[in-house]
């Protein structure tokens, strides 16, 4: 009787993993068969750069958006890495703890404001601000960048704060004692927390790649190349948030939305093993 | 050099506090308006409450809730009690990487297989099911380490008095409590934030009657807010900077619980 039951939960628990691993071929599989009707039909068109979905001849072309996503993303990633380097740096290095506990504190709240917050508040404090300083419009690469930048600065922060302080105290003394500055000795721990620091960027990149509330809200949404700062853009996810809601199920539109979703499933998969990988690759070649 | 450092982060610290000042100070007001929680939108949302969006987000939140405890912390316990050691890896890797899969693609996800393949439509059951499926893993790639942390020794313990692997189970549950409660609670504070999904799976602009059925569209608090801001008019963009104020203020106060629980934690 014991030896049913335990049997009995033991299935209970492992079906119940088993649905986590089902979900993830499920999602792959959803969104592949999906935009398999825009892949057949359209084929090379998909790349093109116009996107004109309800027209009389629709063109489905995203490689604008594609382009301004990563424009945006890389720009931003860049931004809230070295400012998050720096803030993780002066709190590792130089903060007592009630400074640490104040400023991390902080930092915890800020990433929980949700994002459709942060949209509206890009829309209805950031605009306004920009349009005052000269800015032809509001909403713009600018200010979706910097609305980003709060969403993840929290993130980064504290991802590379807790990898500098996993850092060994013998390695900082060592390089103290043979007389290195506080500096240097910085980028002795900046080395060996580096694949602390790179998952962090990259899950950073894949954050804001995947964002959808923000840059809907506050991008400007039109499809044009960005070309400065100030200029309205329109990323892969915008196009999503913005046409799914109006879109006739299974017709080819429904089907090029999908395949918008399946690339940004395809990226953020890439990314996330290639962090795995660098990571497990940056350890061994530092830890030996 | 350290001047520069310490400048940097005051900065961003300062400029943080704006952030959340502005956010929740300008809205605070209406949140205690006669009404403003308990009647309908009126007039094209330029009077009355939000009272149906918090039905729809409560809702939403309760039946998360219902689907992820089971789901999540079973499969946490497969993969901490049962599994052997390649299978957990493996499963571990595949929640982490689950959790890096962006939050629309989850809502395509949800809009193709809850609400056209199993022809749930747009509900507040596609709703729930779909962020369940991005929470779960959310869940348990916090809750492992935590069941990890407890010590073999403890295992082994129970185990020598003569406990099956439930009563172990439970016992390996009981002393890592407060982990899984500081992870329930973030994960309803994320399923809670969540916007694009939901719009997508199960969000309606306006409804005039709360759902009465699983399979009614809902209105919830960050789908309010899009639409207000997006398509609405300055009149009533009070009612979206009231919701901004009462979501943030939400969070903040889950993130407060957290960080108490988690010094409980530590002694």
């Amino acid at each position: 009787m014991k030896k049913i039951g335990e049997i009995l939960f033991k299935s209970i628990v492992f079906t119940a993993a088993i649905l986590v691993a089902a979900a993830l071929f499920g999602i792959v599989f959803f969104l592949f068969s999906e935009s398999l009707r825009a892949i057949k039909e359209v084929k090379w068109g998909l790349f093109t750069s116009e996107w004109f979905p309800v027209w009389e001849t629709p063109e489905f072309g995203i490689r604008t958006m594609l382009l301004n996503s990563i424009i945006l993303t890389l720009w931003t990633s860049f931004i809230v890495f070295v400012i998050g380097i720096v803030v993780a740096l002066y709190l590792h290095s130089y903060a007592n703890k009630k400074e640490k506990e104040l400023i991390l504190g902080v930092f915890e709240y800020v990433s929980g404001i949700p994002s459709v917050v942060l949209g509206f508040f890009g829309i209805v404090i950031v605009a306004p601000l920009l349009l005052k300083a000269g800015a032809w419009t509001g909403q713009n690469f600018f200010n979706a960048s910097f609305m980003l930048s709060v969403l993840t600065l929290p993130f980064m922060i504290s991802l590379s704060y807790q990898s500098l302080e996993k850092v060994p105290k013998e390695i900082s003394q060592a390089a103290f004692s043979i007389g290195a500055k506080q500096f240097s000795v910085m980028v002795v721990e900046l080395k060996y927390a580096m694949p602390g620091i790179v998952n962090a960027v990259m899950s950073v990149f894949n954050r804001i790649f995947g964002e959808t509330m923000i840059v809907l809200m506050v991008a400007g949404g039109s499809n044009l190349l960005v070309k400065s700062f100030f200029d309205p853009i329109r990323p892969l996810t915008a196009t999503l948030g913005s046409e799914l809601g109006e879109v006739e199920v299974r017709s080819l539109h429904y089907s090029a939305l999908f395949f918008i979703g399946f690339l940004l499933l395809v990226i953020s998969l890439i990314i996330t093993i290639l962090t795995n990988y660098v990571v497990r690759w940056r350890e061994r070649w530092i830890r030996g | 050099m350290k001047w520069v450092f310490r400048f940097t982060t005051y900065c961003i610290l300062v400029l943080m506090l704006i952030v959340i000042l502005l956010i929740i100070l300008p809205g605070i007001r209406f949140l205690f308006r006669p009404g403003f929680f308990t009647q309908f939108p009126k007039s094209s949302m330029t009077d009355g409450g939000i009272f149906p969006s918090i039905v729809g987000s409560l809702l939403l939140m309760a039946l998360v809730f219902i689907i992820v405890i089971p789901l999540g912390l079973l499969g946490t316990i497969f993969i901490t009690e049962f599994a052997n050691k390649n299978f957990s890896i493996v499963l571990q890797s595949l929640a982490g990487t689950m959790n890096s899969i962006p939050s629309v693609v989850y809502g395509l996800f949800g809009l193709s297989f809850f609400c056209v393949s199993l022809g749930f439509g747009t509900s507040l059951i596609s709703a729930s099911l779909t962020l369940s499926t991005m929470a779960i893993p959310f869940f348990i790639n916090n809750a492992v380490e935590f069941l990890r942390a407890v010590p073999r020794e403890l295992r082994e313990g129970v185990i020598a008095l003569g406990a099956n692997r439930f009563e172990t189970t439970l016992m390996v549950i009981k002393s890592s409590k407060n982990g899984l409660l500081t992870t329930l609670i973030l994960t309803l504070g994320r399923a809670f934030s969540e916007t694009a999904p939901i719009l997508i799976t199960g969000a309606v602009f306006y409804a005039t009657k709360l759902p009465t059925r699983l399979t009614d569209p809902v209105m919830t608090l960050p789908t309010s807010i899009y639409a207000i801001v997006m398509n609405l008019g300055e009149k009533s963009q009070w009612m979206a900077k009231g919701m901004a104020s009462l979501m943030t203020s939400i969070m903040i106060l889950i993130y407060s619980i957290v960080q108490i629980l988690r010094r409980h934690k530590n002694g």
